[in-house]
């Protein structure tokens, strides 16, 4: 009963609670130079995507330019503020990006679907370099969590070695604490 | 006029400190001495359980038999069980809550007073906020609603401080007197006060339940949320009268004075806190 009460309050201490879901998945772009950037796409729940169904306004479940530009004004940009919910880091650096590129919403069966190319320029050595990828909303207000399956791809891999690691970091708890994201960890080098 | 709801709605959500809705950098990476890895399992799987419902629910809701009766009263158990989930999460005023009885000595019914109107006066201020929301948009422009809002939350949590400094004024009274007056006042206020502030996962469930031709649905479902939030907010309530009688009566009877005296002052110090505190990070 103890371990019961004590639970309760420590979950009491928190002020929000996720109103909202994203699966995301990501993929990890490479260059002539090394990493290029990171692809992302986030699965809204169904829920939340009826609210952003409604910028598409003529309803034929396709976003025109004008469309994407009210959403993306409304429903997007301030995430900048937020980083865009990602944190990386780079060879042990935190790492947060502040633009992204080529946003383009669209409708997957019920769920509306971001998707976005974060810059982020890593330049491969025959020495392995170090990356590790997480997206996380640090208000809770929104769950964050990578799809069940697999949650990062390669793209233009063929001269590095890749290798990644799914962790949970600890390290990196937010929301007082509590909430601990998931992060992939991506080990690279020239062939 | 269905984007201008929409959109309103959207704005709405900026009271609620949406992200993906609001411009404000957030106060974030306050960092406190929680134990993540005790918490943080149990949080995570609330929101899977959550998620779950959520989807089952718009499922449910979307296919062709959503009128047969049996369809109707599954989805409508699964609203239940999302608010008896919903409010085990975090939030909800439960600090506030476990706080307050902490301070004051109650009966299990007062436990219950405080769940029940708590949990309807939240969930009928979000009806009447997307309700008033769906009249706005007709007649003017919303600009400022949001700002409005966040004043109301503010006046909320300012108000949950100048409960606490009443509780503290009445503690010490109560020791200066040397005699134990009962609250009737704050009772009531406090479930009150605190559910003004709307609930975001009921606007969230009367916009798509309005958003797919289902309006009556929506309305049903803010009372059968609100009926699930209060069983949780009740349970929490009498286990914490239940937990605070226990540690009373194990005090010596000497002591015992002392002791709910300064259960309650710190209680009421705790809230005044509280209350300012998230008043000003609003």
């Amino acid at each position: 009963m103890g371990r019961v009460i004590l639970i309760l309050l420590l979950l009491s201490l928190l002020f929000a609670h996720p109103h909202s879901f994203i699966d995301y998945e990501t993929t990890i772009c490479f260059d002539d130079e090394g990493v290029s950037g990171v692809q992302t796409t986030w699965y809204f729940d169904e829920m939340f995507s009826s609210f952003v169904e409604a910028y598409d306004v003529d309803g034929d479940r396709i976003f025109s330019d004008a469309e994407v530009k009210v959403l993306k004004a409304e429903a997007f940009d301030n995430l900048k503020e937020h980083n865009y919910f990602s944190k990386f880091y780079i060879d042990g650096k935190i790492f947060y990006p502040t633009f992204i590129k080529d946003f383009k919403p669209f409708f997957v069966e019920d769920k509306i679907v971001y998707s976005f190319f974060v810059p982020c320029h890593v330049q491969a050595t025959a020495m392995p370099k170090e990356m590790i990828v997480m997206f996380f909303d640090p208000t809770y207000y929104i769950h964050v969590d990578p799809v069940k399956k697999e949650a990062v791809s390669f793209e233009n891999d063929h001269n590095y070695s890749v290798v990644v690691n799914r962790e949970k970091r600890k390290q990196d708890a937010y929301y007082q604490n509590v909430i601990v994201p998931a992060g992939f960890r991506v080990r690279f080098s020239k062939k | 006029m269905k984007i201008r709801l929409m959109i309103l709605l959207l704005f709405a959500g900026c009271l609620f400190a949406n992200p993906m809705l609001s411009g404000s950098k957030i106060k974030e990476e306050r960092k406190c001495v929680i134990n993540a890895s005790i918490l943080s399992p149990v949080v995570a799987q609330l929101s899977i359980i959550q998620k779950d419902l959520r989807k089952e629910i718009v499922v449910r809701s979307r296919s062709s038999e959503r009128s047969q009766t049996g369809v109707i009263f599954l989805v409508m158990g699964m609203v239940f069980l999302y608010g008896v989930i919903h409010a085990i999460g975090p939030g909800h005023g439960k600090i506030i809550a476990i706080s307050y009885f902490m301070g004051e000595k109650a009966n299990l019914l007062k436990g219950i007073f405080f769940g029940f109107v708590f949990s309807l006066i939240h969930s009928t201020s979000a009806l009447i906020l997307f309700l008033s929301m769906k009249a706005f948009a007709i007649v003017a422009p919303f600009v400022g609603a949001s700002k409005y809002e966040i004043l109301m939350q503010k006046f909320s949590f300012y108000l949950v401080a100048a409960i606490g400094a009443y509780m503290l004024i009445k503690a010490l009274n109560d020791i200066r007197s040397n005699s134990v007056e009962q609250d009737t006042v704050n009772g009531v206020i406090l479930p009150f006060t605190l559910g003004l502030v709307p609930c975001p996962g009921t606007l969230l469930f009367l916009a798509f339940f309005s958003s797919i031709g289902l309006f009556w649905f929506g309305i049903l479902s803010v009372f059968v949320i609100a009926l699930g939030m209060a069983v949780s907010l009740s349970i929490i309530s009498i286990i914490v009268i239940i937990f605070r009688d226990k540690v009373v009566n194990l005090i010596g009877s000497k002591t015992r004075g002392v002791f709910s005296s300064l259960l309650s002052i710190s209680s009421a110090i705790f809230l005044i806190i509280i209350g300012l505190l998230l008043g000003y990070s609003l």
